[in-house]
């Protein structure tokens, strides 16, 4: 029991830490936060299995992990970023050992480009197309019927497209 | 659109940081294995120091006997095994040490009785308080019920060398006990099975199968035993006979009313640590076991030593399950119903007496649901068609 819950809790880190880090960075902007928060998700994960529970979906649960850190940490510091902290301290996507630069530089346009996006919108659009979720999933993620959900991933890739291409003209 | 979305993918953890970050993961899930927190059991995972004593399937060695012999003397462990059940660290302590040096302690064939019905009875308690806490496997109600089974058979092997030296009164009386200590605990199984509901139903109901089985058994040295004393009773030309079926008589009575006075003692006891209605219920089956004294006593003036025997008999049943019943309703926290089989304690003499006036017609129909006694009371129909049509009785 101890054994096989521990291999596929590994598993389940070495297949979706990065997924978790991503979503953290593009919520809470900072990568040293984000890396924190990363395994966070993971110890949280590792307490529900010890208590003698069983995890059907572990990216969902994952996912949902998260987001109610992201929550918790947003509501007990308070913290609003400016726009212009934003452009004075630049965004920080940290150090990046892969050795295309390029494509470095393309991901950090990238989620910039997701700020733009109000909060609701980015996580729903990010949920739907850079997670394969299904709206039922993000739903059952964050809380919010499925609806909802569905009518913002719309609202959100509408709004992204145009995004990007009043940048590219 | 696509490309977007690849790009954002180009965001990850450094190599460094996912390494960093699981060894941090690793760290954490040693400190915090897998286990429900459910104390005072020692289980294999919790106890180091005793499982050194252990090989892999959990046998002791010879060195670690000879280690926790000393353990044992020194009391500690023992008294922890004590409360351990199947499966845990030290139920092999319990049953490799303690249980054989109660059994090297028991020196007369008496006292090996009654250790071995002593041991019945804990294994049936274990299997219960498994069952209680669902952790009742297969495997572990197979292993129990080896012990079990092995108990029984010294048991039974004693119960008839006792009778083969004569000591009817000994033979049953250990029968009696038996019977009472089986019954309680078919009952406690039964409502266990009730309250857990679909959990190991399977192997309760075996465990079940094997506890009437062993009722049967119990019930058939009884009823050699009665029907002896009733034929030596029978024999009344023979003088010696009847002394002595008087003597059986007399010596069931001294028993039986040492463990009312017992069983007395053990109610007071317990009374403030178990339910007003139990406590009533048990001092309501003493009562009875008394009433059924006096009625025994009266038989013993009239000289039906047999009679007198068997209402004997049944008073020291009823009381010594009044005094399990309680026993186990404050240990697994059940409460225990009543069911038919409580009339041992008022319908019985009756019966016995309409036995004598009734037809069999009658008297099956009178019956019918009377699961248990019905069977017991056959076989002494049988015996007693056999005492009409040959002149002398075949004990069976």
């Amino acid at each position: 029991m101890d054994q096989i819950s521990k291999e596929k809790f590994l598993e389940a880190y070495d297949m979706y830490a990065d997924a978790i880090f991503r979503y953290s960075l593009i919520r809470v902007y900072e990568r040293e936060k984000a890396r924190d928060l990363t395994q966070d998700v993971f110890l949280r994960a590792w307490d529900y299995i010890r208590s003698g529970r069983t995890v059907e979906n572990w990216k969902a649960f994952l996912f949902r992990i998260a987001t109610n850190l992201i929550i918790d940490n947003s509501r007990k510091k308070h913290e609003t970023i400016s726009l212009e902290v934003m452009m004075e301290t630049g965004f920080d996507a940290g150090q990046d050992d892969r050795k295309h630069i390029d494509n470095w530089i393309d991901g950090q346009q990238a989620v910039a480009a997701l700020n733009e996006l109000d909060e609701i919108y980015r996580e729903a659009v990010y949920l739907r197309y850079m997670e394969d979720f299904s709206p039922k999933e993000i739903a059952a993620i964050t809380g919010e019927s499925e609806n909802l959900i569905s009518v913002r991933v719309h609202r959100g890739i509408y709004m992204l497209k145009k995004l990007l291409s009043k940048k590219n003209v | 659109m696509s490309n977007f979305f690849k790009q954002l993918k180009n965001i990850r953890l450094t190599d460094s940081e996912r390494t960093k970050i699981r060894s941090r993961l690793l760290n954490y899930l040693e400190t915090n294995p897998v286990r429900i927190p459910e104390e005072p059991r020692h289980s294999w995972q919790r106890s180091r120091i005793f499982s050194l004593l252990l090989t892999r399937e959990g046998k002791l060695s010879m060195p670690a006997l000879i280690i926790a012999l000393i353990i044992a003397i020194s009391g500690g462990a023992s008294a922890a095994a004590q409360n351990s059940l199947p499966g845990d660290v030290l139920h092999p302590v319990k049953i490799h040490v303690n249980e054989r040096v109660r059994a090297m302690l028991a020196a007369s064939d008496e006292a090996k009785a009654d250790l071995a019905l002593k041991l019945m009875d804990t294994r049936l308690q274990e299997t219960e308080r498994l069952a209680a806490d669902a952790d009742l496997s297969a495997e572990l109600r197979a292993r129990v019920e080896e012990r079990f089974d092995a108990q029984a058979e010294r048991l039974s092997a004693l119960a008839e060398k006792f009778e083969a030296e004569g000591r009817t009164e000994l033979s049953a009386k250990f029968s009696a006990h038996l019977d009472a200590m089986l019954s309680v605990h078919d009952r406690v199984l039964s409502q266990l099975e009730e309250k857990l509901q679909g959990v190991n139903p399977e192997e309760l109901e075996k465990i079940r199968a094997n506890i009437k089985a062993k009722i049967k058994r119990a019930d058939g040295i009884r009823v050699k035993v009665e029907t002896k004393v009733k034929t030596d009773e029978q024999d009344k030309d023979h003088p010696s006979v009847n002394v002595q079926a008087e003597a059986a008589a007399k010596a069931k009575m001294e028993a039986t009313l040492h463990k009312i006075d017992e069983v007395s003692a053990f109610i007071t006891a317990k009374k403030d640590s178990v339910t007003a209605e139990s406590a009533a219920k048990a001092e309501a089956k003493l009562a009875a076991a008394r009433g059924l004294v006096a009625e025994g006593q009266m038989k013993l003036e009239a000289k039906a030593y047999g009679e007198a025997f068997a209402l004997f008999l049944k008073a020291h049943m009823v009381a010594q399950s009044a005094k399990l019943e309680l026993n186990l309703e404050h240990r697994l926290k059940i409460d225990i119903k009543a069911n038919d089989d409580d009339d041992d304690a008022g319908q019985n003499p009756a019966n016995e007496e309409k036995q004598r006036t009734d037809t069999d017609q009658d008297r099956n129909d009178q019956k019918e649901n009377n699961g248990r006694n019905d069977e017991r009371d056959k076989n002494l129909l049988e015996l007693k068609l056999q005492q009409d049509s040959q002149a002398k009785i075949e004990v069976r």
